[in-house]
């Protein structure tokens, strides 16, 4: 079993540090569902379209929630969103933006593409495990995905 | 003698008037018988004739002469009444002839006075005419001149304030540009703080985070202390940054515009931080205010800023007291926060609605000297004016003025 087999939550997160926290503060939780932690936008559209390193992946195992971050090298979280909510196949994937910007206009874009959440991670570190917290218990236990 | 002096010619021929005797002379007295008787006697009688002739003569002289002398008279009285009346005629003809002549010479005169005042009222009317023309002329010369100048003037001026107006429509667009440009780089700024900095600044927190949670068993209590002290640091720079985003979000954001009920904001404000644990804070009311328009959210904060400062300067009193009021002054309603803590020195009040500007120690009072400026641009974004006044050791007031809703 490789480590993107039966994963339910796809980390998008380019900052090692901010990774770290998130299994962290989801471990602090007790939310043990499996983890992929995808460094870039590239990589996370690769592990969804079961593309490149991920051919073998099973495609109908989609993940119950996607933490995205915004801004990262490559392809950054918009134009990931963008993609996802643009086909049938993966517009039903409950995304959440996790980032540092609370910039206006990244929150209306985000809205006007489909999110299903925005979260500005906080920077106090207590702060930032709740809402971890807060996320991974809704999404993984209280939200109904699409089967 | 005569009174008139008739020319010669005009008497020629003119004595045949005179009587005959005198011009024939007179006759000789008849011889008689005496004459017969001596010659003596004849002679004597001679001598009488002679004598008598003599008188006679004498006689008929001085009668001719009387008679020539009168008729001399009537002749000149003739003459004079001719003359006269002959002077009377030609005068009366010379009259005529001059009253003719005069008649003439005026009506000559009249005509050439009428040709005269003709050709002189022609002239005069040509004259005045060709004066007319010409101060027409000059006139509308003038008129051309003042025109021009007037409109060139006007020109010029409107010239000159087109050229103003472009300059300041050109200035101003220049300015909006770099306006734009300032705020795009302010956008890209802020957003390069945001995530930039406050990247690091959660990471360092939260790796703190992990260590007081999993590892503090391991440290000494000065290890542990050390932490904290790194971590309050840090979590001071984390609340710079977010105060600063939300102070530079304040700028740019769209202000909604509702009708707020302050009354409502205020009392929600000092309700939440008036309850800090071991203080007891006068009971204080606070009175119904006059509503606005405005963004309710902005409005919220500041009375959350406000009410919030008074609460943390007031409450190192013994009777900490924070009071909330409103006054209205024509389209002007003016709403007072103040407290009875710590004041400051209003020498230094002009410092108080910078960013990052604060007058006490972060030890005395925590803060990061945001949250008078996030007040103060709120406020001016509403149209108001923000005032302090305090003395030291003596408390604050802090005012706001935000127009007025009409009562309807």
């Amino acid at each position: 079993m490789n480590d993107y087999d039966d994963v339910d939550i796809l980390l998008v997160e380019d900052s090692d540090s901010d990774a770290e926290m998130t299994q962290r503060a989801l471990k602090k939780a007790n939310i043990v569902n499996r983890l992929y932690w995808a460094r870039d936008g590239v990589e996370a559209l690769d592990f969804i379209h079961c593309r490149g390193a991920f051919v073998e992946r099973d495609s109908h195992h989609m993940p119950k929630v996607l933490l995205l971050d915004l801004k990262m090298p490559r392809l950054d979280g918009i134009d990931v969103l963008r993609e996802l909510k643009s086909e049938p196949e993966t517009r039903a994937i409950p995304v959440v933006i996790m980032t540092s910007s609370n910039q206006d206009r990244d929150i209306e874009e985000c809205y006007r593409l489909g999110v299903n959440g925005y979260v500005t991670k906080p920077v106090q570190a207590a702060a930032f495990s709740e809402a971890i917290a807060s996320i991974g218990l809704y999404w993984l236990t209280v939200n109904e995905v699409q089967r | 003698m005569s009174r008139i002096k008739p020319d010669s010619h005009e008497l020629e021929g003119t004595l045949d008037f005179l009587p005959n005797d005198l011009q024939r002379g007179p006759e000789p007295p008849a011889a008689t018988a005496v004459e017969r008787n001596s010659a003596r006697d004849a002679a004597e009688a001679e001598i009488i004739r002679a004598k008598y002739l003599h008188s006679r003569l004498a006689e008929r002289d001085d009668l001719a002469r009387d008679e020539a002398l009168a008729q001399l008279a009537r002749t000149n009285a003739e003459l004079e009444r001719r003359l006269a009346q002959r002077t009377i005629e030609r005068d009366d003809v010379a009259r005529d002839e001059a009253v003719a002549e005069l008649a003439r010479t005026n009506e000559e005169l009249e005509r050439r006075l009428a040709e005269r005042t003709l050709e002189r009222d022609d002239i005069a009317r040509d004259e005045a005419l060709s004066e007319v023309a010409r101060t027409n002329a000059e006139l509308k010369l003038r008129l051309a001149e003042r025109t021009i100048e007037r409109d060139g003037v006007a020109k010029d001026a409107a010239s000159a304030e087109l050229t103003r107006t472009n300059a300041a429509q050109e200035l101003l667009r220049v300015h909006t540009v770099e306006l734009e440009e300032l705020n795009a780089e302010l956008e890209s700024f802020s957003y390069t703080v945001s995530h930039d900095l406050r990247a690091p600044v959660r990471a360092v927190l939260g790796y703190i985070h992990a260590i007081q949670e999993d590892h503090s068993g391991e440290l000494s209590d000065e290890g542990r202390r050390l932490l904290s002290v790194v971590e309050n640091e840090a979590s001071r720079m984390g609340n710079l940054i977010d105060d600063l985003l939300a102070f530079s979000r304040l700028g740019r954001a769209p202000m909604s515009n509702a009708l707020v009920d302050m009354t409502a904001l205020a009392r929600e404000a000092m309700a939440e931080y008036v309850n800090v644990p071991g203080h007891e804070f006068a009971a204080q009311a606070i009175p119904v205010l006059p509503s606005v328009r405005g963004d309710r959210t902005l409005l919220r904060q500041v009375w959350v800023n406000l009410i919030s400062n008074a609460v943390k300067y007031a409450g190192k009193k013994e009777a900490p007291a924070v009071r909330v009021w409103a006054e209205v002054e024509g389209s002007t309603s003016t709403y007072f926060v103040q407290d009875n803590g710590v004041g400051f020195d209003m020498r230094y009040a002009t410092k108080l609605f910078g960013v990052f500007q604060r007058l006490h120690r972060i030890d005395e009072f925590p803060g990061t000297g945001v949250g008078l400026a996030i007040v103060m641009r709120i406020v001016k974004r509403h149209g108001g004016e923000v005032y302090a006044d305090a003395r030291l050791g003596e408390g604050a007031t802090f005012s706001f003025t935000l127009p007025s809703v009409s009562a309807a």
